[in-house]
This record gives C-alpha cells, structure tokens and sequence, in this order.
C-alpha cells in the first residue's frame, strides 16, 4: 500500500537499458495540488522516469503507486485511465486538426448512433473547457495556425478531458516569452487549486521558486534530493545537479575592444519586418541582441547572414563591403551563424559528427574537391577535444547525442571554418548548466582571441553576464544601445517592451 | 572527451550488419539457384545475369543519387527511351557517325535531367511529381517520333557497347557498368561535391546555411541521373539491336526497389552504391533463376514484390536494432 497522503509515490525505480542504468532506485512523490519540479542535467533521468510514470517504459523493479493503488502493469492507455496526463517539450498535436479535434482527439463525441462526429459538440465542449481555465483560443482554428502559447493550452486542454490526476509538463516554458510564462502559470494554478498535482521539468532556474512548491533533484540516474522550492537557492540548485561547485557561470575576460569587424549600416527589409537597422561589433567584443520574440533578432542575423535577402542597407565585414551574395559567400568572407534551431537548422541528424564539423569548411579544408580521411580526421579531433564533445567516436550520428553535445557540434562547424565574426542565435537553448558553462567560456575565449561575437539571446543573465555592449531590439528596430554598466534586467526590459513613447507602428 | 571507440564499432557493426543481411540474402538466392538448376552457376549463366544486371545497376546508380539528395527520378525511364531514340535515328537514318550521336544522347539527357533540377530546385515541385510530369511528356515525344515503328539492326561498332566483348571475355555492358559504379562511389565518397549531395539530401536547410549551394547540388544530382539514363539507353539498344517507344517503360520501378533494397534512405541523405548493386542483383538473380526453372509467369511478379518487401524488411529490422543498442 501507499501513503494516502500522495497521490503518486515512486519507490526505488531502477530502468536498464543494454548497457546503461538510466534510472537507479530512484524514488518520487507527489501530493495534490503541488507543483514538483523535477531537475537535472540531461541525461539525468528525468525523462525516462516520467516515460515510467506515463506508462512508456516498464521498470525493472521498484514501486509505482497511484492514489495508494499500486500500478501493476505499464501501457500508456492504462497510465491514462489512472489520470496521468503527460505534456511533451514537442506537442503532440495534429497540425491541420482544428483545436476542438485535437482536444478531443482519442474520444470524439459521436452522432447519429455513432456513425458520424458530433462537430457542433465538440466545439461546444472545447469552448468551454477552455473558458473554465480562462483561456482564449479559437477552437476553430488548425492547431498548424495558432501560436506556440496557444498550443500548448490546447495541450492542457487536452489533458483535461480525461479524469486528469496529474500532469507531467516537460520544459513548458521553453518556447515561450514572459507575458505568455505568466498566463501559463496561473493556468498551472487554476489546475492544482482543483486538486491535480504537477510534475515540472524546467531548466530555467530563476522561474522555480516562481511556480514550484517542492524540488527534487536527480544526477546520472540517481535520487539526489527533495526540497522546498523555498529553501533553495539558485546556486544550490545548480550544485546538486552538477554535483560539484559551479563557481561563477560567467567567466567574462573583458579587454579593450578590438577594429570594428562587422558594420550594418540603415538596414532594412520589408519582408521581414527589420527597418533601418544599425550596429557595430568590434574585434574582442561579445555584443548582445536583446529584445522580446518576434522583434526581429534572428531575422537581423539571417540577413546579415544573407540567408533571407535584404532590399536596402549596407554590411561591412572586416572591413570590406560584403554584397548581397548567399551563406556560401559570408562564410567565406568569414562569418559564421549558429541557428536558433539546432536540430532543423544547424544539424543534420543522420550524419555523423564529422560529417557535420566539417560541413561549412569543405572547401576551406579540401580546396582540389577531393576528400581527404587524414585532414578531415585530423581537423574533427582537434575540435571535439577542444570543445570536449562527449561522443564515442567522430563516425557517431549526430542524432545519438546529448542536447548540449550537438550544440557543441555546431559550435565546432563554425570553429572549422575559421570565421572572425560570430552571430550566436540562442545559443544555449534546451542545454544544461555544465554545458552552458563550457559554451560561455568558448565564447569568452573567441572574444579573447581578438574574434568578434554577436550573441542573441532571450535569457537576460546572460545577456548581462556575457556582453560588453547590448544592443535592444523592439518591431524590428534597435531601439537602445547600452554598455556593460547600463545593461541591467530592468532597463532592457524596459526597452524591449516599449516605454511609454513607445508603438509608433511598423511602417507598413 | 571521446571515449573509447565501442560507438564507432557499433555503427560499423550495424552497417556491416545491415550489409550482411543484404549480402546474405543474395548467396542464399544464389545457392538456392544452384542447387534447382545445374545451369544457373555456369560462366555463361552468370556473365548472362551481370550483363542483364548492368542496365538496372547503371540507372540504380544515378537513381541512388537523386534519392540521396532529393528524391526519386521517375522519369529515367522516358529519358531512357528518348536518348535511345534519337541516338539510333542519328546513327541510322542520318548515318551520323556513332561516337557524336552517343554523345549527342547524353547532351539530352543531361539537359533533361536539368529540367527536373530546375523544376525541384528552382521552382519547388515536389520530385516526385515534376519527374512523373517530365515521364508523360518525353514518352509522348517518342511516340511521336517513332510513330508506333521500330528501328532496328544497327552497325556493329554502334552496337560494340551493347553486345562487344573487352578483350573478348568480358561483356561491354558489364565493362560500362563497373565503370560507372567505380566512378560514383568515388564521387560519393572521396569529393566534396559527394559530401555536398548527402548534406542535402540529410538536412537542406541546415546544408544551405553550412554554405552549401543547395539549389545546384539537386540540379547536378538530376542531370548525372539523366546523363545516366542515357548511357543505360544506349547500352541497351544496342545489345537488343532494336529500340521501340515503350522501351523504357518498365525499368524505373524495379531499378526505385534496387535501391530501397539496397539500403537507400527514401528520405535522402543516406545511402550507397555498393547496397544499389546487391539490391539490383537479386532481383536480376530471381527472375533469371525463375526463368531457368521455367516458373510459371503468373507467379514471377508475385515473387519478385514478397522479396523486395522481405529485403527491405531485413534492413529496417537491423537499423532497429542498432537504434536501440545506441539509444542505451
């Protein structure tokens, strides 16, 4: 039997897989209404416990109680009809369904003796499930259509539509920005008032205390510790996943900035939204690109970049004029960019290690055309310890490893190339703090080597941690530009938003 | 940090593994054969089964490199047939000297594999359609030429490449299909642009922005397969010494399975020429096994599409192995 006083209890879960222990008597609870969070590095275990939980995995032994009721066999129907409901980081939801179809996607109401769907019930029920969370979302349109915010309220909507328990939400927050962080959380707390408990995955640590009531902590498979959400601190957090010290996650070598390597003068582009855009990075600076999503950050990289093409404005590269050419002619010229989207846009998956290092360099490393296992080998190597990939060999697909390794691999394309000026687009996304540190610390270094480092980023410690200059960007325009002492959360923030001068409109 | 190299040797296995299955497949099928007919391993059964091979193989290898950078060429068929047709009307109505109308057929289907290559890249129709577009119209065009005639009994140096012995032993066919095999795995493995077309095939977006010309890439891969398309159209012309409008007509499927079969990503960005040749050898090893124990032709489809499908199915098998060992 289980304490009644939960409403889950993990004991002692062990999980092998051929060759690796993931989980190692690994023990979790949850009582109703309490958000948990659940932390650790990837590769911690987290997922597979919660694949346990959700009824995708079987453990190899331990206890799995719900509700006091010890669970005896694994499927995820079963794991359903117990009132577990599981979120993913990638919804799961039929693109060109509309919102009512997808929410009643595994039990559509039927009419008509059961021959057809019940359409106008669905929408009726769909609207006002989503009312009673106080969410407003279409529940015609295709989920293909809606913003990511959106779709994940239709995820929970979802989730509700079964007797729902708990809820598994894995990196809600990943792909969302603050207004929409906000809303989330008080849908997290119209949940658990009725009684249904959390289990949160986040890698965002400032936002713990925020939403959650208990942590528990997981290393390598194995139970770390459980704690109130208000006894520790960020530090801590970060000590009990790493399992040692992190001393300072920003380990900024500032030196006096260098000739101007990248110049963008009055750049515009109508299809994107970017008017009359100026900046400068210097030679041994990391300059940040600050501003909310959606205010043209990335689509500022990609022209720059000349992924997307630009109508009016000028891009100076070390001096030169770079004119409009393609990727090809950029990095030639010797910029490099690292897409926000690794997997879609930085890697490709089913190559290999080496495959994809040495992508943007081929014909910098084999000039006559031909392959050369030797250079190629030689060249792989030298980045892969440099930037301590964790693979078992450069012939390893991509896809096999870690979130944090396949940034690396990116980082190394670009490293290959020998570029002097780096556009960074978010570059630790849904990557863990030990590998944060090192990518910092390879940022650090380039600036330190005279390159120059143009970074995007939407978590502001490390915008403020990292740069020497910040540029803010609202609508499509920089709107401030700050040095290191000016640059706090609050006056980015404030810029970013739009003060109350602010909104004269995008020129359309 | 890299560890030891057990990953590199799991990945070595499954390949290897995956190769074997293919490879096994083939030995049992020829061992089967074997021991039915008394023929079926004799010089002149085999040179026979390679040389019946080498116009699949020769098409499977430019189809292999439009689906690893993109997807199938459907129209290779029809490229086939047109080059052929016009390659002997050159030769035998006009009495144009044989090199300058194989030449002359190559130019066209090269300048027909741009065409897909530009409607793929440049414009963006899907493959699979805008080859199948390009297949009704080129198999029209030839219609239209030959008119339902057929054009047959060529020169002997026209048909060396066809029927011609190298050093008297070994078939031309074979000669030009090893040729053409050795070329484009070099191509694959050892060049730059080889490496170019995977990262297409595995990642275009990813590839563009790695500086990778992608639109080039698909329009080179399209245009080898129908410079490939026709050189298979030549070779065999002039080994049947006839040519009609539906001569290519049935070859660009089975030569798509050769090349499932041989381990080739239907998604792009994975797949070899080595795998491409096993795939077209067994099926040109069971249906001439099938045609030395006189099966009954009812039944020969029916084999060859339970072996295509068990083929393919002994590969997925593998990589579903692998991926669990390697998931651990």
């Amino acid at each position: 039997m289980g304490t009644p006083e939960y409403l889950l209890e993990m004991r002692n879960i062990t999980k092998t897989f051929p060759g690796v222990r993931a989980l190692d008597g690994v023990s979790f609870d949850l009582r109703p209404g309490e958000v948990h969070v659940l932390l650790g590095e990837n590769g911690a275990g987290k997922s597979t416990l919660m694949k346990v939980l959700a009824g995708a995995y079987i453990p190899d032994s331990g206890e799995l109680y719900i509700d006091g009721r010890l669970v005896d066999h694994f499927n995820p129907r079963h794991a359903q009809s117990l009132g577990v409901g599981i979120i993913y980081q990638e919804f799961n939801l039929v693109p060109y369904l509309n919102v009512a179809h997808n929410i009643f996607i595994d039990h559509m109401p039927r009419t008509l003796g059961g021959l057809a769907l019940d359409h106008a019930r669905m929408h009726r029920d769909a609207e006002a499930l989503l009312k009673s969370l106080d969410m407003r979302v279409d529940t015609r349109a295709l989920a293909h259509d809606i913003p990511v915010a959106q779709q994940q309220m239709v995820e929970v909507a979802k989730a509700l539509t079964h007797d729902l328990k708990i809820l598994i939400m894995d990196e809600p927050t990943a792909s969302l920005c603050d207004r929409e962080i906000e809303q989330l959380f008080r849908t997290i707390r119209e949940l658990t008032a009725r009684g249904i408990g959390i289990v949160y995955i986040s890698h965002r640590l400032q936002e713990i205390p925020l939403i959650g009531d208990r942590i528990t902590v997981l290393r390598d498979g194995r139970y770390v510790g459980t704690a109130n959400a208000a006894d520790l601190t960020q530090e801590r957090m970060v000590e009990m996943m790493v399992g040692r010290e992190i001393s300072n996650l920003f380990n900024r070598s500032y030196r006096p900035r260098g000739e101007p390597a990248l110049r963008v003068k009055d750049l515009s582009s109508r299809g994107t939204g970017l008017s009359n855009v100026n900046l400068t990075v210097h030679r041994g600076e990391i300059v940040g690109l600050a501003g909310l999503v959606g205010s043209g950050r990335t689509e500022l990289a990609r022209a720059i970049f000349h992924v997307d093409p630009h109508e009016t404005g000028e891009i100076e590269l070390l001096g030169k004029s770079l004119a409009k050419e393609d990727p090809k002619g950029a990095i030639r010229r010797g910029l490099a960019l690292l897409p926000e989207d690794r997997k879609r846009q930085g890697l490709a998956l089913i190559l290999s290690v080496a495959e994809n290092v040495v992508m943007a360099s081929l014909s910098r490393l084999f000039p006559r055309g031909f392959l050369r296992n030797r250079r190629e080998q030689e060249s792989v190597s030298k980045y892969v310890q440099e930037l301590r990939i964790s693979t078992p060999g450069i012939r390893q697909f991509a896809k096999n490893l870690s979130g944090g390794n396949q940034q690396k691999v990116v980082l190394a394309k670009w490293l290959c190339t020998e570029a002097e000026v780096f556009m960074f687009d978010e570059p630790t996304r849904g990557i863990d703090v030990g590998a944060k540190q090192e990518i910092y610390a390879f940022m650090d270094d380039l600036a330190r080597q005279g390159k120059a480092v143009l970074m995007i980023s939407s978590e502001l410690p490390e915008i403020i941690g990292l740069c020497d200059r910040v540029y803010v960007m609202r609508e499509g325009s920089i709107v401030a530009e700050l040095d290191r002492t000016e640059a706090t959360q609050e006056t980015i923030i404030a810029y970013a938003m739009g003060g109350v001068c602010a909104d004269e409109g995008r020129a359309s | 940090m890299t560890k030891t190299s057990s990953g590199v040797r799991i990945r070595a296995d499954a390949a290897l593994l995956a190769g074997l299955g293919r490879f096994g497949a083939l030995a049992i099928l020829i061992v089967v054969g074997a021991l039915a007919s008394d023929v079926f391993l004799s010089g002149r059964n085999i040179s026979n089964i390679v040389t019946n091979a080498s116009v699949i193989i020769i098409l499977g290898v430019g189809q292999t490199i439009a689906i690893i950078t993109n997807g199938p060429d459907l129209s290779a068929g029809s490229v086939l047939t047109i080059c052929a047709v016009i390659a002997t009307l050159m030769v035998k109505q006009l009495g144009i000297f044989f090199p300058i109308a194989i030449l002359a057929a190559l130019a066209l289907g090269m300048f027909l594999g741009f065409l897909n290559g530009y409607m793929i890249a440049r414009i963006g129709i899907p493959s699979f359609i805008s080859t199948y577009g390009l297949q009704w119209a080129v198999f029209g065009f030839a219609y239209v030429i030959l008119k339902g005639y057929v054009i047959y009994d060529f020169d002997t140096s026209f048909r060396f490449i066809g029927n011609g012995y190298l050093f008297g032993t070994i078939p031309m066919p074979i000669v030009v299909m090893l040729l053409v095999v050795t070329g484009g795995m070099f191509m694959l493995r050892r060049t730059v642009v080889g490496r170019e077309l995977y990262a297409v095939g595995a990642n275009r977006v990813a590839a563009r922005m790695s500086g990778v010309d992608t639109e080039k890439k698909i329009i080179q891969a399209f245009i080898l397969s129908g410079a490939l398309a026709a050189l298979a159209g030549i070779v065999l012309v002039a080994r049947i010494n006839a040519v009609q409008a539906d001569i290519g007509k049935n070859y660009v499927l089975p030569v798509i399975a050769a090349v499932f079969m041989g381990g080739t990503s239907p998604t792009g960005g994975r797949g070899t020429l080595l795998g491409t040749v096993i795939g077209a050898l067994i099926i040109t090893v069971v249906q001439n096994g099938m045609n030395l124990l006189a099966v009954d032709s009812v039944w020969r489809d029916a084999v060859i599409g339970v072996l295509i499908i068990l083929t393919v199915l002994i590969d997925i098998t593998m990589q579903k192995r692998l991926a669990r060992i390697q998931a651990a």
